[in-house]
């Protein structure tokens, strides 16, 4: 009854809030000064939830994604505003209290599985090691959980598996062996940055299929990070659209499909082939002119999607952007959408 | 790896030839001979130019060459004419004196080296990284002699903490373990001054690569998993930033056990390295003959010792 739109929306909606990013700017010091990738996000992830957060290269999604459990760069990052976790801001806790939550509530899943896992660990180790610190086991049983999460992300033979090191694994296994890392002590959130960009298409179809099958069995929230709007439709819940570091659009799965609004998420779908519906009977993809503006080059006034659309008049924009709130739960950053037209 | 172990001691043969002609050659092309130097009043020009028929001074090189090759096959290397003792006694002797050094200051190099490279590392761009990194620098600079005398005149003739030169006091008996405790006592300061300035190597190799490995994307990952700091640190960036230090080991060794010319001179200790330099100055062919090939041998088996190391740290590198 999972596939069921009525009832799947029921059971969110009685689920508890499991991490609530309030205001979050996340700053990197580039020639001495900051500038924000992440600047004024606010989103909450429920229990047993997939929130998908899209966006192009470089609007800040892993900038957010790495923020949530402090994993920048001290040196050169500032990480200001709040990280609601289980009533705990993860931003004010001391390092020991973050990395008792690290890997045991909150476990993530990085991008690249080739360089995400230590070239002279074997894969046995490497689940080992999130299990040692967060629960006691003796040896045989850590041996034993990690052989089960193995078997779990459907790597054929686990014990083989077990013994062998990261390069002797295909890009596949490779992110079936990160998602038993993430997955090793049961967290009740995963963050997933990208985790099929880097596989190719059989296989991405393939690790959709079992972090929603994992997802489901689990029940933990997941913050999915992803340029695919194809992986959203598959996966997500709910469903934010992240622009030069600011969410533009957020809404439910459904509701962005069907009624997007703000012109980002609008140019986006219809550079998708076969997604939009308005976009079908086309021959040519629409192309969002010009690139994400850089961190040092972005204008932080106004509508910072507004260079990008200029045959919309700057009167259509707002001087100070704020969210509409057009149907409960879906809100839109900037008056644009209002008169927003392709050209 | 046995095989590859035995592939490459069986290539060592041409090259060790190649070498050796090589060698030999150059060692001809030299001015003078042994008896150059021998102004003895006592023995007449007529004598010298006897010796030098009956030493076959006037036979073409290749003659030489093949009398030399010969005679190394039955083991014999030739007598040293400085000495007048065998040149593999007389190697042998040095060779052991210049074998506990290279192994003290091997030790000294990398507790030194690792533990300064990993403080710096890790403390990128504050203080004790600055600072190590202001010594690397210095002794980077500093010329080994320069080095080595300066030690010798703070720690030996200042402090008198440790003896000027030499490898043993004569007052001790041999075989007894005084002798052999004074043996480590000369050896510490030259093997010190020696680690202090090798050292430089692993520090800046270690560094970089530490501060390469501090935010890659699978020190990320462990962190994501709860790791503590200080086992991110030992098991997953130090075996990796550990790896390009490994890979030198092998070729490091092999060049300390042919002895450090500067460092034994400046210590006036007996090893190989004094022997070199020695045997070069008064024209002794059998002696430096016979030390190249021996350094050659030293260099081509710290190459595969490396490999061997390698293969043994990285799980990527298997040699068949």
């Amino acid at each position: 009854m999972m596939g069921d739109k009525n009832l799947r929306g029921w059971v969110v909606m009685i689920n508890k809030e499991l991490l609530q990013i309030s205001n979050l700017v996340t700053s990197f010091r580039i020639n001495g000064e900051y500038y924000a990738a992440v600047d004024g996000v606010s989103l909450s992830v429920r229990e047993n939830e997939v929130f998908a957060i899209v966006g192009e290269s470089g609007c800040g999604k892993s900038a957010l994604a790495l923020s949530i459990m402090n994993l920048h760069n001290k040196i050169n990052t500032k990480i200001e505003g709040n990280i609601y976790f289980k009533n705990k801001d993860l931003l004010t806790l001391r390092l020991s209290e973050l990395n008792s939550i690290r890997g045991r509530d909150i476990g993530m899943i990085f991008q690249d599985p080739l360089t995400a896992l230590n070239p002279l660990m074997k894969i046995g180790a490497q689940i080992e090691e999130s299990l040692s610190f967060h629960m006691s086991l003796s040896r045989e049983e850590k041996q034993d959980r990690a052989m089960e999460l193995l078997e779990g992300v459907g790597i054929p033979s686990p014990a083989l598996t077990y013994e062998q090191f990261p390069h002797e694994l295909s890009g596949g296994m490779r992110q079936r062996a990160m998602i038993a890392i993430a997955l090793a002590c049961k967290p009740s959130l995963v963050i997933a940055d990208e985790p099929t960009t880097a596989l190719d298409v059989t296989i991405q179809a393939q690790i959709l299929e079992l972090l929603k099958k994992l997802q489901k069995e689990m029940k933990s929230g997941i913050i999915l990070i992803t340029h695919d709007l194809g992986v959203v439709a598959e996966m997500a819940d709910k469903v934010a659209v992240m622009y030069a570091g600011q969410i533009v659009e957020t809404a439910d799965v459904y509701e962005i499909f069907a009624n997007p609004l703000h012109p980002y998420t609008r140019s986006l779908l219809a550079s998708v082939p076969g997604v939009s519906p308005a976009d079908s009977g086309k021959e040519r993809l629409h192309v969002i002119r010009g690139m994400v503006p850089s961190l040092l080059k972005l204008n932080r006034k106004g509508c910072r999607f507004s260079p990008r659309i200029p045959w919309i008049p700057l009167s259509f924009h707002e001087e100070e952007p704020r969210y509409h709130e057009v149907k409960p739960g879906h809100f839109v950053l900037c008056s644009c959408y209002k008169n927003f037209k392709f050209k | 790896m046995w095989k590859t172990i035995i592939r490459r001691i069986l290539i060592l043969i041409p090259q060790v030839f190649l070498i050796s002609l090589l060698v030999f050659i150059l060692a001809n092309f030299m001015p003078g001979d042994a008896l150059t130097g021998k102004i003895d009043p006592n023995v007449s020009p007529a004598r010298l130019e006897e010796l030098r028929q009956q030493w076959g001074y006037y036979d073409p090189w290749y003659i030489k060459y093949i009398n030399w090759i010969k005679n190394i096959m039955k083991g014999d290397l030739g007598e040293s004419t400085a000495y007048k003792l065998p040149v593999t006694r007389l190697i042998g002797q040095r060779a052991v004196n210049t074998f506990w050094l290279a192994l003290i200051t091997t030790v000294l190099n990398y507790i030194i080296g690792i533990t300064l490279g990993v403080i710096s590392g890790r403390y990128h761009e504050k203080l004790p990284d600055k600072i190590i990194v202001f010594y690397t620098f210095f002794a980077l600079a500093m010329p080994s002699v320069v080095f080595g005398l300066i030690n010798i005149f703070v720690f030996s003739f200042k402090f008198k903490w440790f003896p000027v030169g030499g490898s043993v006091d004569v007052k001790y008996l041999a075989g007894t373990i005084p002798y052999y405790w004074d043996k480590l006592y000369h050896m510490f300061l030259p093997a010190l001054t020696g680690a202090l300035l090798y050292t430089v190597s692993i520090i800046q190799y270690l560094r970089s690569e530490i501060i390469d490995y501090k935010n890659s994307d699978f020190v990320i990952t462990a962190r994501s998993k709860g790791v503590p700091e200080n086992k991110i640190y030992s098991r997953h960036i130090l075996r990796n930033a550990l790896l390009p230090v490994a890979s030198f080991m092998g070729g490091d060794i092999a060049s300390l056990l042919g002895g450090s010319i500067f460092i034994e001179n400046v210590f006036s200790y007996p090893g190989m390295g004094k022997l070199f330099l020695e045997s070069i100055q008064r024209r002794d062919y059998a002696v430096v003959n016979a030390l190249i090939i021996l350094f050659a041998v030293l260099t081509v088996l710290g190459t595969l010792l490396s490999d061997i190391i390698m293969s043994a740290v990285d799980p990527r590198i298997r040699i068949k």
